[in-house]
């Protein structure tokens, strides 16, 4: 329930993380918002030599990210674990053309998701990527996402292919709706 | 009966180009431009079909002083609606996208697309809010589309209403990291001499 409890605290992975992308140049950020992505979103969009590109759909970010590529700019895709499932054949183009990106994927569907419709796509996230040849990384506490990311930048842009950092739920901090009892004081 | 002929309006497009960086789409549109001769600074898709108007997106903003030209199809553009929301939001002053709009799935059997049945991709692209969306049907509109597409501070969406012709293929090279490097290079973004 990390950064779950008050609103107003911005959780300790956050700006390291935005640190973390800063320096290992990322120019060009892709997103469909999730709620574990709401406080780094605004840190990136205020980043004087980041350009934010809001998305309609998560495979819109994966040809963006190879395009930046081709201009000789890295690039990043942030997404909810539910859109891992629509960037599917459009990561073909990075594994065909051996094209480096980073995926930055929060997830939903772990332990304590109180949204079943969320399950199977945060099930089947890790193993989809990696099927169409995306590394895949966890960050399973707050501390370890910046690093992780530094990491999987350094690999992904230094020998491919592209690499997923997945976010865990408990990190991030589990989404509760009304009447769950979740969360209640 | 759409009148317009692919590979002369794709030699327009392309006519002179000089350091202008060029998407093609899946399919016809591909042979189209590699028609007009194959280019280090040609990126053409044999897949990633719907990421056309994207990957330009990503391409234009990470080359702001290069003209970047998507020429794509109707069917491809269709998969790919959504990215010309991001395209319009992101509002790329460099950026144009060509659409070669003969109706039909011309690698798949000449299928109708959306378009044969009234779906109108330029009214799209206005409505999702790019600086000028126009469509050319007559051989005398083709000239000022071109100019726009060519010219005009983007995002400019133009479409050309082609007819079913199905020309010569002209293939370019299929391996996709090959393509890669070597328009990175000939962009001088790479380790890779030219």
């Amino acid at each position: 329930m990390t950064g779950a409890e008050d609103p107003t605290e911005i959780p300790g992975w956050v700006p390291a993380t935005h640190r973390a992308m800063v320096e290992a140049g990322i120019r060009i950020v892709g997103y469909v918002p999730d709620g574990g992505l709401k406080e780094l979103l605004p840190r990136l969009e205020a980043e004087p030599g980041v350009t934010l590109v809001p998305l309609a759909t998560e495979e819109d970010g994966v040809a963006l990210a190879a395009g930046a590529w081709l201009g000789g700019a890295r690039a990043a895709l942030l997404m909810q674990s539910s859109g891992v499932g629509n960037t599917v054949n459009m990561l073909s183009l990075l594994a065909t053309c051996e094209i480096p990106a980073l995926l930055f994927v929060t997830m939903r569907g772990q332990e304590h998701e109180s949204n079943p419709w969320q399950v199977p796509m945060g099930r089947a996230a890790p193993e989809v990527l990696d099927a169409m040849g995306v590394d895949v990384r966890h960050a399973r506490h707050s501390d370890a996402v910046a690093a992780t990311v530094t990491r999987a930048c350094a690999d992904a842009f230094g020998t491919g292919p592209a690499t997923a950092v997945l976010v865990d739920q408990d990190v991030i901090g589990v989404k509760t709706f009304a009447g769950d009892g979740i969360g209640d004081s | 009966m759409n009148a317009l002929d692919r590979r002369e309006v794709t030699a327009a497009l392309l006519e002179d180009r000089g350091d202008m960086l060029v998407i093609a789409g899946l399919g016809a549109p591909a042979w189209d431009v590699t028609a007009v001769g194959d280019s280090h600074l040609n990126f053409p898709l044999w897949g990633a079909m719907g990421g056309a108007a994207a990957l330009g997106l990503g391409l234009a903003l990470a080359q702001p002083d290069r003209r970047v030209l998507v020429v794509t199809g109707d069917g491809e553009q269709l998969m790919g609606l959504p990215g010309l929301t991001s395209v319009a939001a992101s509002a790329p002053h460099n950026l144009a996208i060509a659409v070669l709009d003969n109706e039909r799935y011309g690698e798949t059997g000449m299928q109708a697309t959306a378009t044969a049945h009234g779906t109108d991709l330029a009214a799209v692209a206005a409505a999702c809010g790019f600086a000028s969306s126009t469509t050319a049907v007559l051989p005398d509109e083709v000239p000022a589309l071109v100019t726009a597409l060519r010219s005009a501070p983007g995002p400019v969406f133009g479409v050309f209403k082609v007819t079913a012709d199905v020309p010569p293929q002209v293939v370019p090279p299929r391996d996709g990291a090959h393509l890669v490097s070597r328009f990175r290079a000939a962009l001088g973004v790479s380790d890779i001499p030219s």
